[in-house]
C-alpha cells in the first residue's frame, strides 16, 4: 500500500515542469519546493530547479514528476496541490495548502 | 492579484522567458521606477520578487538631467522584474516621464534602446496618470501608461494582422 503523498502536482503542472526541465539544458533531478519567513505574514514557497538530491529532503513523485521537498518545509507543506495557471494576465505555479489558515491581502503569503 | 511563482535556478541567475513579446507601462522619476502590465484596460504593476512595487533608483545627475547609464540599469531591472512575472519576453514599452526638455527625452530614448526595449510611446507623467483614471497617484502613471501600451499594441496587431 502506498504512504499518503506529502503533496501531489496537477496534471498541467507536471507537464508544464517537465516541459521547463527539458528546456533547462541542465541535468535536473527534478524541482524543490520550501518555505520561507516573508512577506506581512508568515510563509511563502520557495521553488526551484533541483540540481541534485539533498541529503534530508522528501522525495515526492507524481505524474512522472520528482519533488523534492526542503526538510524544514514539509509539516508546512503536507497535502498540498501544485497548479500551472495561464492566462493572459500572467503564468505561474499556485499551491492550494490545507493547512492556510489564512494570506495576508496581497497574497504574498500565508500562514499555517 | 494572485501570487504565481516561478521555477528559479538555485543560484539565482533568471530563467529565459518564452514566447510572444509583451508591451508595458513604465513610470519613469528621478527617484526610480515602476513596471504595470494592462489585459483588457485593466491594469496591475508588476512588483519584484521581494514584493516591492517600486524599484528606487537615482536617476538625476547634480544639474537636473537623466543619468544615461542609470537610467539603462533601472529599465533593464523594470524589464527583468516584468518578464519574470510575466514568464514571457517583454519587447515593447510605453514610458511616462516628468515634463522635461527634449535632450532628456532623447537621453531616455537611448537608454529604453539600450535596454532592449522599443518605446512606442513617451508621455508625460500627468497625461499617463489621467488615462489610469482616479487611482493613487503614486501608481497612476505606470498603469496609464500600461493600459496606453495595450491600445498601442492592439493598434500594431491590427495593422500588421
Amino acid at each position: 500500500m502506498a504512504l499518503k503523498q506529502a503533496m501531489s502536482v496537477t496534471d498541467q503542472a507536471a507537464q508544464r515542469i517537465q516541459a521547463l526541465l527539458a528546456k533547462r539544458g541542465k541535468p535536473s533531478v527534478g524541482i524543490r519546493i520550501g518555505v520561507r519567513a516573508r512577506g506581512c505574514s508568515g510563509l511563502t514557497y520557495t521553488l526551484e530547479y533541483a540540481d541534485e538530491k539533498g541529503k534530508f529532503d522528501e522525495v515526492v513523485q507524481d505524474k512522472g514528476v520528482t519533488i523534492l521537498i526542503d526538510p524544514k518545509a514539509s509539516m508546512f507543506i503536507i497535502g498540498t496541490e501544485m497548479d500551472f495557471v495561464d492566462d493572459k494576465l500572467q503564468s505561474g505555479f499556485t499551491f492550494r495548502n490545507p493547512n492556510e489558515k489564512g494570506r495576508c491581502g496581497c497574497g504574498e503569503s500565508f500562514h499555517v | 492579484m494572485v501570487k504565481l511563482f516561478q521555477i528559479e535556478e538555485p543560484d539565482g541567475t533568471p530563467a529565459s522567458a518564452e514566447g510572444p513579446g509583451a508591451a508595458v507601462g513604465i513610470d519613469l522619476a528621478g527617484t526610480g521606477g515602476a513596471v504595470a502590465i494592462s489585459v483588457g484596460g485593466n491594469a496591475e504593476i508588476l512588483p519584484g520578487s521581494d514584493g516591492e512595487r517600486r524599484v528606487a533608483a537615482v536617476c538625476l545627475l547634480d544639474d537636473g538631467k537623466f543619468d544615461a547609464a542609470a537610467t539603462v540599469r533601472l529599465l533593464l531591472a523594470l524589464r527583468a522584474r516584468a518578464e519574470r512575472q510575466m514568464a514571457r519576453p517583454v519587447t515593447h514599452a510605453v514610458i511616462a516621464v516628468a515634463a522635461t526638455d527634449d535632450g532628456a527625452r532623447g537621453i531616455i530614448a537611448e537608454a529604453a534602446e539600450a535596454a532592449g526595449l522599443q518605446v512606442m510611446r513617451l508621455i508625460d507623467r500627468d497625461e499617463a496618470a489621467l488615462r489610469a483614471g482616479g487611482v493613487a497617484a503614486a501608481e497612476a502613471a505606470a498603469l496609464g501608461a500600461a493600459i496606453l501600451a495595450e491600445d498601442a499594441a492592439a493598434a500594431l496587431d491590427q495593422r500588421q494582422g
